[in-house]
């Protein structure tokens, strides 16, 4: 089950992902993040800048769910804000070194 | 005198007026009485006479020098067959209580009536002579089981190659069975049969058909002709109908011969109803043979044909019985995986805790067919059409169970987790992609564990005609955001990033990824 938090001293919307990133739930993830993000309470004063998704409990992230993340860069980007994920996985920091997603993501390895 | 009427008593109790009371009754009612007043005389007693020399015994509790729960504790501890009955005052239900917990076979209270003493010591010498049947019969599996083992150990094929051989029975006899024959120098064949059922009927089934079997085979019969003459008497003799009354096949056997020649390089493999045999190439590449007829002792008219192959670069055949398929089912591992860790326990003590969940005997042979000692093991294989892209997360846990099953502590979890997702994307790859989403092309996954290198290899092949990919482009595209527009090769840069080592071939329709086992970070 996704939950999220607003943290309005850092400007950021914090997402918390119950585990893996992969083709069979990213679809449903990634609606659920969106509602998340289009939820007017969820702005925070407007001061809302940051996307950020904890991973913490995600052992591994595919293709799938790389794309999904790619979406959400150019997402961030055309709102002018950005995205950062926290991880404690070793593949998964590994999968975002291999595919260069790490020089277009703020990845706070744990 | 009936036979029943002459069975010996040995009654313990320290007054003399009631050893003669028993006795007096017990000699009424055809018995032959021993008397002991204590409990060391007891013990001298079945010392010296020995244990079978009585048919029962009974003892008062109350003794000076013990008591009747101490004597029956000794009795139980030297000859457990010999039914003690324990006699207490009336009303002493603890006692009773305590008596029947330790093992007597019965009680009675004082004062002891005749005719209650009398079928209590009858029942007491049916017990003992139950007991002792069983025991005997317990004693005679068990050498027969030493016997079984006897014959299905050691079958190297002479002077030539080693073979690794598995054999768990459920209990300790069972109804597989493995023989070797040589018919010349270079000729031999490999038989190994599943007798339906794995009790002591299954047993005598399997060294039947074993024998039958061997004997026709050293006596020049052909496979062919000695598998239709097992069909045959199975069919005609055991499980004939107007015997047996049902047209349910009382018996059968799932067999497979393996004719190896080493001279023409090439085998013949006749499977009646047995499991695919795995043949495994130098790599450890796997083809499973799926070609079967019906097991033996089903149909008269029986059609038994074989499969033959060049021995070409086949390194070694692993035959397995229906056992090993369950067990696995039940472990949710791939049956290589729990084959493996079998072949590498280091006794049978750990073989059977591995086994400890089976329902079936279980019988592994794994043949050597070079002289290269080949230490890459198979751990999995598998086919998949592209219908089973929908279970990919079921694939993927199938995957992991096995390999760890296999390796355990061997593998990190960061590195199973990079062999995990690289698998995933590559056998969905190859599924999406490489079976140009039709429902009759397959790729297969092969996982081997190479010892020599403490490596995992990883080789996924489909049928499809592949696609031309280039690494570097798609590595120098990854820095510009607009150039990430498919996953295709963004799961194989990611791939890239985990693998040790990532070879194409055949157009990019074959795939092989090298793990290291330690960690790469």
């Amino acid at each position: 089950m996704i939950t999220h938090n607003v943290d309005s001293m850092n400007q950021e919307l914090v997402v918390q992902i119950p585990g893996d990133l992969l083709s069979s739930n990213v679809a449903e993830i990634s609606g659920q993040i969106n509602e998340i993000k289009t939820n007017p309470n969820n702005f925070g004063g407007g001061n809302w800048k940051t996307l950020t998704l904890d991973l913490c409990k995600a052992r591994m992230v595919d293709s799938i769910g790389l794309n999904m993340l790619v979406s959400l860069i150019k997402d961030m980007k055309s709102r002018g804000g950005n995205l950062k994920v926290v991880i404690t996985s070793k593949t998964v920091y590994r999968t975002f070194l291999a595919t260069r997603l790490d020089k277009l993501i703020n990845v706070v390895l744990k | 005198m009936t036979e029943e009427n002459k069975k010996n008593i040995l009654i313990v109790d320290d007054e003399q007026s009631s050893l003669d009371y028993l006795k007096a009754c017990l000699k009424k009612g055809g018995f032959t009485c021993s008397e002991a007043k204590s409990v060391t005389e007891a013990k001298e007693i079945l010392e010296t006479q020995g244990f079978s020399a009585f048919d029962c015994l009974i003892t008062d509790y109350y003794i000076p020098d013990h008591n009747g729960i101490e004597l029956l504790n000794w009795v139980q501890s030297c000859d457990n067959t010999l039914a003690v009955s324990i006699i207490t005052a009336e009303g002493e239900k603890e006692l009773v209580t305590e008596s029947l917990r330790k093992g007597a076979a019965d009680y009675m209270e004082k004062p002891v009536r005749p005719n209650l003493l009398n079928d209590s010591v009858k029942r007491l010498c049916q017990l003992t002579a139950r007991r002792r049947e069983l025991s005997e019969s317990k004693r005679a599996v068990s050498e027969l089981a030493q016997l079984q083992n006897l014959f299905c150990q050691s079958k190297p094929i002479p002077g030539i190659h080693p073979m690794e051989f598995i054999m768990i029975p459920m209990h300790e006899l069972g109804g597989d069975f493995l023989d070797i024959v040589q018919l010349s120098d270079k000729r031999y064949i490999i038989s190994c049969a599943d007798v339906s059922g794995h009790n002591l009927k299954a047993a005598y089934v399997s060294a039947y058909f074993q024998g039958m079997s061997s004997g026709m085979l050293l006596e020049g019969a052909s496979t062919l002709e000695t598998i239709h003459k097992i069909n045959q008497i199975m069919v005609n003799d055991w499980n004939d109908p107007k015997v047996k009354g049902t047209h349910r096949p009382m018996f059968s056997i799932a067999a497979i011969y393996v004719v190896l020649d080493l001279e023409q390089q090439n085998i013949e493999i006749y499977n009646c109803g047995f499991p695919g045999p795995a043949l495994l190439d130098v790599d450890s590449l796997s083809t499973t043979l799926d070609v079967a007829s019906q097991p033996l002792g089903w149909f008269k008219d029986g059609l038994f044909t074989s499969h033959k192959t060049d021995l070409n670069n086949l390194t070694h055949i692993l035959l397995y019985t229906d056992g090993l398929l369950s067990l696995a089912e039940a472990l949710e591992v791939h049956p290589y995986a729990l084959g493996f860790r079998l072949l590498k326990a280091e006794n049978m003590d750990e073989r059977l805790s591995l086994t400890y969940a089976a329902h079936d005997d279980i019988l592994l042979i794994k043949i050597y067919l070079t002289d290269t000692s080949v230490h890459k093991n198979s751990i999995f294989y598998q086919k998949y059409s592209r219908t089973d892209i929908n279970d990919i997360d079921m694939l993927q846990t199938h995957w992991e169970k096995s390999l760890l099953y296999a390796l355990g502590d061997k593998i990190l979890e960061s590195r199973i987790d990079d062999i995990l997702v690289s698998t995933r994307e590559i056998v969905l790859n190859s599924l999406e992609h490489g079976c140009q989403k039709s429902s009759e092309s397959y790729s297969s996954l092969d996982i081997i564990y190479d010892e020599d290198t403490e490596q995992i290899i990883i080789q996924v092949n489909d049928e499809g005609t592949g696609f031309e990919f280039n690494i570097e482009q798609r590595l120098a595209d990854m820095e510009k955001l607009d150039a990430i527009s498919d996953h295709i090769g963004l799961g194989l840069t990611l791939v890239h990033g985990l693998v040790d080592k990532l070879e194409f071939s055949e157009n990019s329709s074959a795939v092989k990824m090298t793990f290291n086992l330690e960690k790469k970070l």
